[in-house]
């Protein structure tokens, strides 16, 4: 009973000491380092800047391989800081290494090179080429916080999320007209 | 992949990371020493035979070889150019790489996570390479 009661109160406090640290990732998320780096970037590589609505968002690829016994899952993560309008898109890939934020040149999308694109509701876009076969999709998240390798920054962006909801949307109407 | 291709200016390079490879050195030692230290404790050995011996001396060579098997990367360089790469003496061009991807496997057969360099041409095994995403970030990508 006794060791019950210590296996109860050791999860308690991993719990509360997870609280802690989650709610305190997102304080510092709100205007943290690597929401202005990110922005900073994106300042310096695309004139007019103001004019875009600015986010980090993120890609994620998962697959399954393996036969036998033996499964292997794999998932990818890229980073960008994306930069919308209703006419453009803007990424930025980014990469993280040692607290340095890396970047290098920004893939346009327009109705130039793009033949479909759907925005859904929760920040998700999905952009398909002039063969509608998939590009890529990106996410956008009102909340990112530091929870492991593949996750690696406090970005709290909920207004900007909403932003890139309404205007990605619009994106995609103009993509699809 | 060809072996004397042009492939720029050398921007960086990252070379083997010999502390990690002296910790998994140490601790394949310390798992092997506890494994034969917990065999001879329960089962001692009364007599040996000279097939035993023999059987025996296989399995101790096999044994330091895995210790030690990490010390083949201590040679282990990348170097990246402003056209390619080069791995191990051998040179490949970004048209025959492709997309880069930086892969981190983990399996349930090891505590260590193996990193990969994946391309189209293959997965450049840089598990004991030191900072080789911060040197290619620094060679390819703009800081801020």
């Amino acid at each position: 009973m006794t060791n019950i009661i210590i296996g109860i109160a050791v999860l308690a406090v991993l719990f509360v000491i997870m609280y802690i640290k989650i709610t305190i990732d997102e304080r510092k998320g709100i205007n943290s380092p690597e929401k202005q780096r990110i922005y900073a970037i994106a300042q310096e590589v695309i004139p007019d800047i103001e004019n875009y609505c600015v986010v980090y968002a993120t890609r994620e690829d998962f697959s399954l391989s393996g036969s036998g016994g033996a499964i292997t899952t794999t998932t990818k993560y890229w980073y960008y800081a994306a930069a919308i309008t209703c006419e453009e898109l803007f990424l930025i890939p980014l990469s993280f290494e040692d607290g340095e934020i890396s970047y290098s040149e920004p893939i346009h999308f327009d109705k130039d090179n793009l033949g479909m694109a759907k925005a859904k509701k929760h920040g998700y876009l999905t952009l398909y080429d002039k063969d509608k076969k998939e590009i890529l999709s990106i996410d956008v998240s009102e909340s990112n916080t530091k929870d492991d390798e593949y996750h690696p920054v406090n970005i709290q962006q909920k207004e900007e999320t909403k932003e890139f909801i309404e205007i990605s949307k619009e994106f995609a109407d103009e993509i699809n007209s | 992949m060809k072996l004397d291709i042009d492939l720029g200016k050398k921007l960086t390079h990252a070379n083997a990371n010999i502390q990690l490879i002296i910790l998994k050195i140490s601790l394949r030692f310390l798992l092997v020493s506890i494994i034969i230290i917990a065999g001879l404790r329960s089962n001692p050995p009364a007599t040996i035979t000279p097939n035993g011996a023999i059987f025996g001396i296989l399995i101790i060579l096999s044994v330091i070889l895995w210790i030690f098997f990490p010390l083949f990367h201590l040679n282990d360089y990348i170097i990246f150019y402003e056209n390619g790469i080069e791995f191990n003496k051998q040179k490949w061009s970004f048209d025959e790489l492709g997309e880069i991807n930086f892969l981190n496997v983990k399996t349930n057969t090891s505590f260590f996570t193996r990193k990969y360099l994946e391309t189209d041409v293959k997965n450049f095994n840089i598990t004991y390479l030191k900072d080789t995403k911060k040197y290619f970030n620094k060679a390819y990508l703009k800081t801020n």
